[in-house]
């Protein structure tokens, strides 16, 4: 079974590189979208354009409007509001479908007790799909209300992605910084673990091949369970004969 | 600066940071590969992988204006590309986990370390077929993390649960991939020499 496991993060390893589009399908689909968004800026001008008319439109010319809103219905789906379809598309959770537990809808985090994360991945998640509302200002007297303080997994999260961005945009260097404050501020940290996968994934990227072999080393001992495993294992920090 | 050549490059190895990118048709451009390769990871067969990748970059081209950069931007597209894939999914039927594997990959499989050999096409053809014995859920999980190399919380953002439960599905999903390698190795090991 040990075995297995191995051979999948071989596995993962090989076919990582093995789905990507040709040129032919960049080519096709990207055409097809082209077409779908120059249908909806056509569709969203028309629009735009009959409706100076409407004060002076007869009913006869309400009825030419209605039929070519119809039939530009693809552009109301990209420029308007969402269309039923795409907007459960867009709120709706991921369909669990082999009994599963549902998912929550991705911009707002399920909340637990022992993972109080909703408002500040709220916070930070995806973009927001309603336009933003001016605030009401306040009266000179009211104090605006302290935010709540965020929660410490959500901010070891923050920062742990600071520096996984860092490494993804060739920055190992900050990388490896920003993993030295996570580690003063965290020093316990419930993200400890990825912590220092990314670390040795960030000193692989700086070749220094010693000290990341001597943390990877840790890492096998410390978490040989870790779900991290397959990234350390697939860096330089574990010769590949073993 | 890098080239748009160099950067479509990249997209063929691993999507790069996305905070240059400035219009919808840049970030289009930049992680179609990246759109397209998890689909198929995901399930989506030939069939269907046009519509839902396009249908992702309809969407990318009607949200991009929004994005707040609060997230990575393939955490977003990664999002994105689960609900059109669920609303899909009716329409996309599911391979059937019983059925043989081709001999090519059943050979390699069934001898061990000739997975390693594998061209990465099909290595990834093999691995989808692995993949089809997970939940949705599950193998969401072991895409974006040990294929896509996502991290656990950036992963978690992008199918909207809370860290914890990404760890539990990973090393449940993982559990279940291993077994089923041992599965479908038994069923192919008269391949053997």
């Amino acid at each position: 079974m040990k075995g297995d496991a191995q051979e999948l993060d071989a596995l993962f390893e090989v076919a990582r590189h093995g789905d990507e589009p040709s040129d032919a399908d960049r080519r096709r689909v990207t055409a097809r979208v082209a077409e779908r968004l120059a249908i909806g800026a056509g569709a969203g001008a028309a629009v735009f354009t009959l409706s100076r008319f409407v004060s002076a439109a007869s009913f006869k010319t309400w009825g030419i409007v209605a039929v070519f809103v119809a039939g530009a219905g693809s552009g109301a789906y990209l420029l308007g509001e969402p269309s039923a379809d795409e907007h459960r598309a867009l709120t709706a959770p991921p369909v669990a479908h082999r009994g599963v537990e549902p998912v929550a809808p991705p911009h707002i985090v399920a909340s637990s007790p022992a993972v109080p994360l909703a408002e500040v991945e709220r916070e930070r998640t995806v973009p927001r799909a309603q336009p933003h509302r001016e605030r009401p200002s306040l009266p000179a007297s009211a104090e605006p209300a302290a935010a709540p303080e965020p929660s410490r997994l959500a901010r070891e999260t923050a920062a742990l992605r600071d520096a996984n961005e860092a490494l993804r945009t060739g920055a190992a260097g900050r990388a490896i910084g920003l993993l030295d404050d996570f580690a003063k501020q965290f020093p316990n940290g419930m993200l400890a673990e990825e912590a220092l996968a990314t670390r040795i994934s960030a000193l692989c990227k700086l070749g220094r091949v010693t000290d990341a072999r001597a943390l990877g080393a840790r890492f096998l001992q410390r978490y040989p369970r870790s779900p991290a495993l397959s990234r350390v294992r697939g860096s330089c920090a574990v010769p590949k004969e073993e | 600066m890098s080239s748009v050549s160099e950067r479509l490059e990249n997209t063929a190895t691993g999507p790069q940071s996305g905070e240059q990118l400035k219009t919808a048709d840049q970030v289009c451009e930049r992680y179609f590969a990246f759109v397209w390769r998890n689909a198929r990871r995901l399930g989506v067969g030939d069939e269907s992988v046009d519509d839902v990748v396009q249908d992702v970059l309809v969407v990318v081209h009607r949200r991009f204006p929004d994005f707040e950069w609060r997230s990575s931007l393939e955490t977003w597209l990664f999002g994105i590309l689960l609900r059109v894939i669920s609303k899909h999914r009716r329409a996309v039927k599911r391979r059937n986990e019983h059925e043989p594997l081709d001999e090519k990959l059943g050979f390699a499989l069934a001898a061990g370390d000739a997975v390693r050999e594998l061209e990465h096409r099909d290595a990834a053809r093999l691995l989808q077929r692995l993949l089809d014995s997970l939940s949705d859920e599950k193998r969401a999980m072991v895409v974006a993390v040990e294929v896509e190399q996502m991290t656990i919380p950036e992963a978690a953002e992008a199918l909207g649960i809370p860290v914890t439960t990404a760890q539990t599905r990973l090393r449940t999903g993982r559990r279940e991939l291993a077994q089923a390698v041992t599965r479908l190795k038994a069923q192919n090991r008269w391949r053997q020499p």
